[in-house]
């Protein structure tokens, strides 16, 4: 029998991936450890985390949405220049978010009916869309940027207070994970998105609606920008038509690493929490290590291609993919 | 006697994850044989054949190719040794020429320029020399699946191959496409080449074989003359035991449960079909691919909404919802299970509950998790689903388990109308005994079941009457038991024969 390692489970991969990248910081700057920038770090997992939960929707329904950072961007430039322009008061907030809201379903539904009843390429669409709406966002703004400026009022406490010592976004992290997870674990719609994600012609033989589950999925999906959006402009009192930007990126990068498939149907709670973990540390580190901005980018994409790449192969390992290349298969090759 | 082998396995062994799928295999293929190769599903067919051609690596032993000992690591090294595949996903470019398809990759150049007429000529003189039916030019495209599979082979020709594996070639041919395709095999043969024949079904066999290899479990369990040996000691040697022969029954029909059919018409595929389909029996749907069938049962389940005419259950209209007509008792088992009927991915007891939520969830948005685990590790028991394990994968198991999966899905909630689209299609012969059983059991019940199928044995003795649809018309109804498969297979093809004629 094959020795069961370490290796072969999903957490066992990942507790090793967090171990390295730990021995790198320890090694390369030990102020990565100290209190204030832990913070910071659970701050950024906190944003990156609520948007994984969404994008894994998108992703397990065999959609992608990389318009996240821009749909964050126009929302929370538009929840916060109406609570500018209306007095900055809790009202003018929710009138506000409502707006930002109804913003996001629309982005969601135009992914979703372009993706499942066009059947227009998802990445071309949200690339598209992610363009159009950081064009929206700059021209609302004519380029500049727009401060939160009441300490008072709601908005600004969303990611300045505590709840039992807990920082206020880590709190609506673990919510939007722990409602996106009962809705996959344990509801009849969590078992069909998975079912679409699968096998979209299957899933209509047995009578799912699979173009409307990847619509809704989409909705899901531009939601939890527009939440990850509005916490990030309360956590930094500003934000602009490039808030966000890139995010996309490392929220993909989180969901694949913790295991989910862009082709749909792979993919569970537990490996997005894990992803935007990394995510966070990753997009830290890059800051802490002292990379030069005009390289972070490039790190940044190696780390993820690395990480993939780790992923598949321990991924088609376990599925018997990869012949075994036993030194008893040297030997009978080379034999004769 | 060696140097009349194309090909010799001795001793071949392999295991995965420490289970043994191959015990001492010995396979001996002489020059210019048709050679069979049969087997249950897992009994380790595939496993012998990716080995031959490189995809996998033995464990052990030793293959010989015209008499000479080669190790085969790649497919490179299969190719290299004149061991071919002809695929049954063709891997042919739909809208290349047959020529520039049969020298993609390795063109013939001439000052830089790929030089066609050369090229041409080459492949002419191949089609000429095994007298294929097929022209040079042709797009690939505008072919049918026989002459797409012509094709496959030339260009395993081409680079000389000495022997053609093909592997259940005619699953997706029609009737006179397969009669084509053993021409061309016959035509091979008379100029030495080799073929292993790999399928499921007898007839093909007796049909055009000369030796057969049957195995059992990874072992080589029988090698037999295939123009000698009866049926039964085939499938004996397969399965193990003999057979139990399934008789004609006595269907208990209600005929005041029914679906009915009227004037029904879609576009140019289907004209005025007119039939009743009684609760108690089994309603076979024959035809050749592309008749209709599969569009006529679709418009039944409400997945075509299209067609003009009605379709009723018990006088009421029956709805154009798939998602309504599952609650109200329709279940279908599709074409193709891996692309229409699996969710791959998901295990066992997802891809049985997935159409049962109505019952297994708190007011059909909860999931009852104990319901829903009980419902499958039933399903996985009365149906037999091997192995038993409800969190596998579908996708790990055999073909006629996921078929069982597939059925066990609808069977579990108690359909009472059952579409059958080819359900035994891919699945060996012991599994195939045991979903007619289940079948039967379900009519038994009162269920109205309709099964499309090209299974002409199928056909005329699993089901109670038989429609044959020809051209989207229903060309003839045979009743109470009266189909032979020569008569289906005529009207198929539009020729009248008298019911019951044996031809």
């Amino acid at each position: 029998m094959k020795k069961k390692n370490f290796l072969s489970n999903a957490w066992g991969q990942r507790a090793l991936i967090l171990a390295v990248l730990l021995i790198i910081m320890l090694i390369g700057n030990r102020s990565f450890f100290s209190l204030g920038n832990l913070r910071t770090i659970l701050m950024s997992i906190a944003i990156y985390g609520i948007m994984s939960c969404g994008m894994l929707l998108a992703m397990l329904t065999g959609g992608i949405d990389l318009a996240m950072g821009s749909t964050a961007a126009l929302t929370s430039v538009i929840c916060l220049w109406w609570y500018n322009g209306h007095g900055m008061t809790n009202g003018a907030f929710f009138v506000g978010l409502i707006f930002a809201i109804l913003t996001a379903c629309c982005v969601g539904l135009l992914h979703g009916v372009c993706d499942a009843y066009f059947m227009l390429p998802s990445f071309v669409v949200t690339l598209a869309t992610s363009n159009l709406l950081y064009g929206l966002a700059s021209a609302i703004l004519k380029g500049s940027f727009i401060h939160l400026t009441n300490t008072e009022g709601f908005f600004y406490k969303i990611a300045n207070t505590k709840l039992f010592s807990i920082p206020m976004p880590i709190i609506i992290f673990i919510v939007v994970a722990v409602i996106v997870g009962l809705i996959l674990a344990f509801t009849v719609f969590g078992r069909r998105v998975y079912a679409v994600g699968a096998n979209r012609v299957a899933a209509e033989v047995v009578g799912i609606n699979s173009r409307a589950f990847r619509v809704g999925c989409y909705v899901i999906c531009s939601l939890t920008a527009c939440i990850g959006g509005i916490v990030l402009t309360s956590m930094n009192y500003v934000t602009s038509a490039t808030t966000a930007q890139g995010y996309e990126s490392m929220v993909m990068l989180a969901l694949v690493v913790g295991g989910a498939d862009i082709m749909g149907g792979y993919g569970d709670i537990g490996g997005a929490v894990f992803g935007a973990l990394l995510a966070g540390l990753v997009s830290n580190m890059i800051v802490m290590l002292n990379i030069d901005t005009n390289y972070s980018q490039a790190v940044q994409g190696v780390i993820i291609v690395l990480a993939v790449a780790f992923n598949v192969y321990h991924n088609r390992k376990a599925a018997g993919m990869i012949a075994p290349r036993t030194s008893k298969n040297k030997k009978l090759a080379t034999k004769q | 006697m060696s140097e009349e082998l194309i090909l010799r396995t001795e001793n071949v062994c392999k295991s995965f994850n420490g289970i043994q799928v191959l015990k001492n295999v010995n396979l001996e293929i002489k020059k210019g044989e048709i050679h069979a190769l049969m087997g249950e599903n897992g009994a380790g067919k595939s496993t012998i054949i990716k080995i031959i051609t490189g995809v996998y690596t033995k464990d052990d032993g030793e293959i010989y190719v015209d008499g000479k000992h080669v190790n085969i690591n790649s497919r490179q090294d299969a190719a290299a040794a004149g061991i071919s595949v002809i695929y049954q996903e063709l891997s042919l470019v739909p809208d290349l020429t047959v020529t520039e398809n049969i020298f993609l990759g390795h063109e013939i150049m001439k000052k830089g320029l790929p030089d066609r007429k050369e090229m041409r000529r080459q492949v002419q003189a191949l089609i000429d020399k095994y007298g294929f039916i097929i022209q040079p030019d042709a797009v690939v495209a505008s072919m049918g699946m026989a002459q797409r599979q012509m094709t496959e082979i030339l260009k395993a020709l081409s680079t000389e191959a000495k022997l053609l594996i093909m592997d259940e070639p005619t699953t997706s041919l029609s009737a006179s496409e397969t009669e084509q395709l053993f021409v061309t095999m016959e035509g091979l043969r008379a100029h030495g080449t080799s073929i292993l024949y790999i399928s499921h079904r007898l007839e093909e066999i007796y049909r055009v074989t000369d030796r057969l290899t049957i195995m059992r479990n990874g072992e080589v369990v029988g090698v037999v003359d295939s123009k000698t040996v009866e049926p039964d000691t085939v499938t004996t040697l397969m399965i193990g035991h003999e057979l139990e022969k399934t008789g004609a029954r006595v269907p208990n029909i209600n005929e005041n449960h029914y679906i009915e059919v009227k004037d029904l018409s879609l576009g140019n595929l289907l004209h005025d079909i007119n039939f009743k389909a009684y609760s108690g029996e089994i309603l076979g749907i024959g035809g050749l691919v592309g008749s209709g069938r599969t569009e006529l049962v679709s418009c039944i389940y409400g997945a075509i909404k299209t067609y003009k005419g009605s379709i009723t259950l018990d006088g009421k209209p029956v709805s154009k919802n798939v998602a309504t007509n599952i609650r109200n008792g329709f279940g279908m088992v599709p074409e193709d299970r891996r692309t229409q009927g699996l969710f791959p991915q998901l295990s066992i007891l997802r891809n049985i509950t997935i159409s049962s939520y109505d019952r297994l969830a708190f007011g059909g948005a909860i999931v009852n998790g104990k319901a829903e685990s009980e419902h499958a590790e039933k399903a996985i028991a009365d149906y037999d689903v091997r192995p038993a394990l409800k969190k596998l994968p579908v996708q790990n198991l055999s073909g006629g388990n996921q078929q069982k999966v597939v059925l066990g899905r609808w069977l579990s909630r108690d359909v009472d109308v059952l579409i059958l689209d080819e359900p035994t299609v891919g699945v060996d012969v012991g599994v195939k005994a045991e979903l007619y059983g289940y079948m039967r059991k379900l009519a038994d019940k009162g269920a109205i079941i309709i099964m499309v199928s090209s299974d002409l044995a199928e056909l005329t003795d699993v089901s109670d009457r038989v429609l044959v649809l020809h051209n989207g018309t229903i060309f003839q109804e045979f009743r109470d038991h009266s189909a032979t498969q020569q008569a289906v297979l005529l009207a198929s093809s539009g020729v009248a024969a008298k019911e019951g004629d044996v031809l």
